[in-house]
């Protein structure tokens, strides 16, 4: 029987994630799609160009911010407090009076930073961790994946509860916090697809010609684990966002007066009913945000993985 | 048999690491409960007296053990926070967090199957462009802001419920299924994406394969088809990922009983680990991943028995 | 359109100082009137409009809160919003009044000697506990006893008590703690004495000097001596009594029927518990709650809906804390010039919308007899004033760190505002927001800050719970703040007997405060009191509590 695809599963929630993501990686879709095959929506191609763009204007906006924002970011004016949003404020302004547009880019800024490095160093060391596993197996790999499996039975904002109240509180503690949640996940790829590549013919035969360990894991195996990995990394990285976002909604993630989507929203929760545009628009650029990297991560799916 | 062994082998082990690094980092954190517990304006005296009754002034080793061995005979220690049993504590708060995560539970797995099997019949009017929009626009809807979205549309706006006066099963049944309905909703929207997804790609995989086509070469109705035998393999096909959404269940209600101000263990949670309410967060931790860990063990069976054809690579 | 109602009370209404007995000297009175003209110049709206229903008895007042009482035993619990419940389930022998000044209350007489070290109370009769007891001498004596072990603020200035044939002796030990720092434990001994009253309805105690403010003192609560577990069953004498507490969910006052004065109105009060407070606004909207206190502009958020609005001092002190040994503001020179880029009339425009009065102290304003308004403007902001400062002491890229508590939002808001205004003179300043209990441990119990931002009340309505912290050797001394003089001064009012030089060295040591700019003292941020118009009877006090015995269900 087919297990059905699930590239979702890893991104549904920024929650754990799921023996599904290997299970499903592993055995590629099996279905093969017929009629009209060259749509860009079996293609993927479709979903890449719209997540392309969408991604293309959060980041614009966030890189835009380091040289202009329309107005200061933190300076407050209270003649301007509480504005529906109009030509001079495309996202009104917050009770402060700060405007919620030039905040906005800013936040995407930090919030980029933040889920950014955060998935780039968990996969760093998720392709070391689950290829040496993959490769050595034996104790190693049983002690490793018990670890993982232990980390995995929580729910990962407990972790990053949890490991936030122990790295204190600075500026960056947020991102030690996420790199565990997402470390499992991107480990169990690595190491399914080296399993999967490591008795395979071509790796066979470079071992027989003398490679080294080293060479066969990063030059002959890694490759082949890369679609698979990258959209896993796509996909990872709208939970980044999810997480930093709900970190910092709850209080844990970036400090003020830096704005963050998650820290906006949470700060505007409490003016909803008389400045509502104050929680919408962050709460729109995070779902923005997510839907163009899931389109993205869909397309590489679709494009590389069937 | 030996299956089911090894996964309980399994099971037991991953519980035993999970409460060792538990203990350790919970007692590395910086924070002194007393302090919290006695305010600004107390004296050395009284903090030192405080220490002392709540044994945190005893060596590290001991107070693992005693936890350990008080877990057992359900005397989990006693909150800092609160100054009463970690039991005594949870007892309310428990059942509010499990009427809520079974509530957002049955709609998941309800509308999830209902969604997928109507999504996956052949004419329909959306377009499969539209339903995958739409399906990653549901899971890319952080809880937290669609929480915000249902208190603000559906509480002030609308007042259809009011929203922070979450009132107890025991006072009000009905006032309180009210209430905790939008947070289950808030809760089940991401997962019920997920699972209508894969529901209905399994229904289309299904109806394409050998014996659906021999069924219907037989006869069968289409109706028939779909919800007998198509149907049927597709639930089963929905158990391995159980596991999954119950996680996905809880990591949702500790945050959205953050924000509908639901008294349950996701905001006792919250409020114990900002208090350094060492017994009671070390409790609560346990308490969810004996939970999953019991889950995910029964998913694991389930599989076993429903479709031994199924294995889980390990 | 709903009706608009609203209603301005002003703090309260300026009498003469009730003469009862110990009560003579009121301190403050509550509500400076200049300080509310202001307020009221600035709130919203007023339709000053008290009469618009009838009193009713009965029902109940769902209060919307943003902390929990960390347990209900007075000995040991100290934070401000326990304290407000408190006020409501356990009494004292003296009762604080609306005006600041003081009754009777489980003493129906209090008689002071001549040279003011002697008290003598006389105990009220038909009293009951909650638990149905009666209160007797016994209780009082425990009491007494329990508050001088626990270290509660002024009991150590008693040096023996008498009651029921017994004399009590208060003596100090002097030990070490785990730190190696040297603490003093306070006992009392007991012996039967042909002095002490045979009576068992006299109290007589000795102060160990002349101490005018002792009624104040007074005040903290009397409990049944065979209270077992007052921290979460607590028993007093008070006009409501607890009946149920849920964590993260509410806490449930009652009525107690055998109240022995005047009975409250209300038949319940559930205060209920919400994660902060900016929340309490929406909750309001959303009719989950009738009442809260509102700071930070919340009752912005009510406008066109019904409520009353009561504006009062919080009488609390909003300071930018200065960490005195952070080695750039070990240099008097740097900490004015802080001082003088930090506009408190601008962050209570932008942050308290208006409704907050300016201190430049650490008393608070309501406390007027022995506020020193002669300071409120010596640091009025002056930019070039502080780059010059900074030049001199050679700080021109002075920066630092505030560590502001989350769950505060009034003070994360001005946190931002300041870092904006220091920026102005050149000063770069980072925030850093940390939990309350981590505020609590490493900014005020060690001392780890460079600044912070905090509101900081008294627990009692009298300037030694404002000052006595900036003795050098106080224990919660959180700025390290550390002048002889003002240890001299302070000292030195401490002991005067006469009132009107204690007042002047009072406000001296508030001076010296100010000219070796200890902190950056902001204001007194106004709280406002919203109820919903189905309910009247607000009283204002001049400390951080609710009175609900007063308040009443309007129909």
């Amino acid at each position: 029987m087919a297990k059905a695809v699930n590239t979702n599963a890893a991104g549904m929630k920024w929650g754990r994630q799921p023996n599904a993501a290997d299970k499903v990686g592993a055995e590629k879709q099996s279905g093969k799609r017929k009629a009209s095959a060259d749509s860009a929506w079996v293609t993927g191609d479709a979903e890449l160009r719209i997540g392309f763009v969408i991604v293309g204007i959060i980041l614009f906006l966030a890189l835009l911010s380091i040289f202009y924002t329309p107005y200061d970011v933190y300076e407050m004016n209270t003649a301007v407090r509480s504005q529906a949003p109009s030509a001079e404020h495309f996202f009104g302004t917050d009770n402060f009076g700060r405007d919620v547009f030039s905040r906005a880019m800013t936040g995407a800024r930090f919030t980029l930073l933040v889920s950014g490095s955060t998935v780039l160093m968990a996969t760093a060391i998720s392709i070391v961790l689950g290829l040496v596993c993959g490769y050595v197996g034996g104790m190693l790999d049983e002690v490793v994946m018990r670890v993982i499996d232990a980390i995995n039975s929580f729910p990962s904002i407990l972790i990053a509860l949890v490991m936030v109240s122990i790295l204190n509180y600075g500026k960056l503690t947020i991102i030690p916090a996420l790199v565990i949640m997402f470390i499992p996940s991107f480990t169990r790829i690595v190491r399914t697809g080296t399993l999967q590549y490591k008795n395979a013919e071509f790796v066979m035969s470079n071992k027989v010609f003398g490679d080294s360990d080293f060479r066969i894991l990063f030059v002959h195996i890694l490759p082949n684990i890369y679609p698979l990995l990258l959209s896993s990394v796509v996909i990872g990285l709208s939970n980044a966002i999810l997480a930093e976002s709900s970190m910092s909604y709850l209080g844990l993630g970036i400090q003020p007066p830096i704005p963050s989507w998650g820290r906006m929203l949470k700060e505007a929760q409490d003016i909803i009913f008389s400045t509502p545009w104050a929680a919408i628009a962050p709460g729109m650029m995070i779902v923005f945000t997510i839907v163009g990297l899931n389109c993205i991560g869909e397309g590489i799916r679709k494009k590389y993985l069937n | 048999m030996r299956y089911f062994a090894k996964k309980l082998g399994i099971m037991l082990v991953t519980l035993f690491v999970i409460s060792i690094v538990t203990f350790w980092l919970f007692h590395i954190v910086p924070g002194d409960p007393a302090q919290m517990m006695l305010g600004t304006s107390a004296s050395q005296e009284q903090l030192e007296k405080l220490r002392q009754e709540l044994g945190l002034d005893r060596p590290l080793q001991e107070q693992y053990v005693e936890w350990v061995s008080g877990s057992l005979h359900g005397d989990f220690g006693t909150s800092i926070q609160y100054r009463k049993p970690v039991a005594k504590l949870l007892k309310g708060k428990l059942s509010v967090t499990l009427i809520l995560g079974a509530m957002a539970l049955t709609l998941v797995i309800l509308l999830g199957i209902f969604l997928g099997i109507f999504t996956a019949g052949r004419k329909h009017v959306l377009s499969e462009q539209i339903l995958n929009f739409l399906n990653i626009l549901g899971i890319s809807f952080p809880g937290f802001f669609l929480s915000i979205l249902l208190i603000w549309i559906f509480g002030l706006l609308l007042h259809w419920f009011t929203p922070g006066r979450f009132v107890t099963f025991s006072r009000n049944p009905v006032k309180f299924f009210q209430f905790m309905i939008w947070p289950a909703i808030a809760i089940a929207i991401p997962q019920i994406c997920v699972l209508s997804k894969y529901i209905r790609t399994a229904v289309i995989e299904e109806v394409r394969s050998d014996y659906v086509r021999t069924a219907r070469s037989k006869g069968s109705t289409r109706n028939r088809i779909l919800y007998v035998h198509v149907l049927k393999n597709a639930i089963i096909s929905v158990v391995p990922l159980i596991g999954m959404i119950v996680s996905g269940i809880f990591s949702g209600s500790i945050v959205i009983e953050q924000v509908f101000g639901i008294p349950g263990i996701g905001r006792l949670l919250i409020a114990s680990v900002s208090a350094r309410d060492y017994p009671t967060v070390q409790t609560l931790v346990m308490y969810i991943a004996i939970l999953i860990l019991i889950v995910n063990f029964i998913v694991d069976i389930m599989i076993q028995v429903l479709d031994p054809r199924i294995r889980i690579s390990r | 359109m709903k009706k608009r109602f609203l209603a301005l009370i002003l703090g309260t209404v300026m009498t003469a100082s009730l003469i009862v007995g110990c009560g003579g000297k009121s301190s403050g009175n509550s509500g400076s009137a200049p300080a509310d003209a202001d307020a009221a110049s600035t709130a919203p709206a007023q339709t000053a409009d008290a009469s618009a229903g009838e009193m009713v008895e009965g029902g109940e007042f769902i209060k919307g809160v943003s902390t929990e009482a960390p347990g209900f035993d007075p000995f040991t619990v100290q934070t401000a919003d326990a304290r407000s419940i408190f006020f409501n389930i356990y009494e004292g022998l003296m009762k604080t009044q609306p005006d600041g000044s003081f009754a009777p209350g489980l003493a129906e007489k209090c008689e002071v000697s001549d040279d003011g070290k002697t008290y003598t109370f006389s105990l009220r009769q038909g009293v009951k506990f909650h638990n149905g007891n009666d209160l007797t001498m016994n209780d009082v004596v425990y009491s007494v006893e329990k508050a001088v072990t626990s270290g509660i603020s002024g009991y150590k200035e008693i040096a023996q008590y008498a009651a029921a044939g017994k004399v009590y002796t208060v003596s100090s030990e002097k030990t070490t703690n785990e730190d190696g720092e040297e603490v003093e434990k306070y006992y009392v001994t007991a012996e039967d004495s042909a002095d002490a009253p045979a009576d068992d309805t006299t109290l007589i105690v000795n102060l160990k000097a002349p101490d005018s403010g002792f009624p104040a003192i007074v005040t903290s609560p009397i409990v049944p001596a065979d209270a077992e577990d007052l921290a979460s069953n607590p028993i007093g004498t008070g006009p409501f009594q607890l009946v149920e507490f849920v964590e993260q969910d509410y806490t449930r006052l009652e009525k107690f029927a055998d109240y022995w004065g005047e009975p409250a109105h209300l038949d319940a009060v559930t205060l209920k518990y919400y994660e902060n407070t900016a929340s309490l606004a929406t909750n309001y909207l959303a009719g989950a709650i009738d009442g809260f206190n509102s700071n930070a502009g919340g009752w912005k958020e009510l406008e066109g809906s019904e409520y009353v609005q009561n504006v009062r001092h919080s009488n609390a002190v909003q300071l930018l804390a200065l960490n005195n040994e952070f080695e750039p503001f070990k240099d008097v020179r740097v900490r004015q010039a802080v001082a003088y880029a930090v506009d408190a009339d601008e962050i209570i425009e932008k942050v308290s919308y208006g409704l907050g009065t300016k201190s430049g102290t650490p008393v608070i304003p309501g406390l007027q007899k022995y506020f020193n308004d002669e300071l409120t403007s010596v640091y009025d902001v002056n930019v070039e004033k502080a780059k010059e400062l900074l030049k001199e002491a050679g700080q021109e890229n002075l920066s630092f760190k505030i560590r502001v508590p989350s769950n505060y939002q009034v003070h994360v808001d001005t946190a931002q505002v300041i870092a904006n205004q220091l920026a102005k003179a050149g000063i770069n300043v980072e925030i850093e927001s940390v939990d309350w209990n981590t505020w609590l441990n490493r900014v005020y119990k060690e001392s780890e800050f460079e600044a912070t931002i905090v509101s900081v009340d008294g627990p009692i309505a009298y300037p030694t719970s404002f000052l006595s912290r900036y003795v050098s050797t106080a224990s919660d001394n959180f700025v390290k703040f550390n002048s002889k003089a003002f240890d001299e001064t302070y000292a030195k009012a401490l002991e005067e007997t006469d009132d009107a030089e204690q007042v002047r060295l009072f406000k001296e040591a508030q001076k010296i405060i100010s000219d070796e700019c200890a902190s950056v003292y902001i204001q007194d941020i106004d709280s406002v009191v919203i109820n919903s118009p189905a309910f009247g009877g607000f009283e204002a006090y001049p400390l951080y509590v609710d009175d609900y015995s007063a308040m009443y269900s309007v129909q």
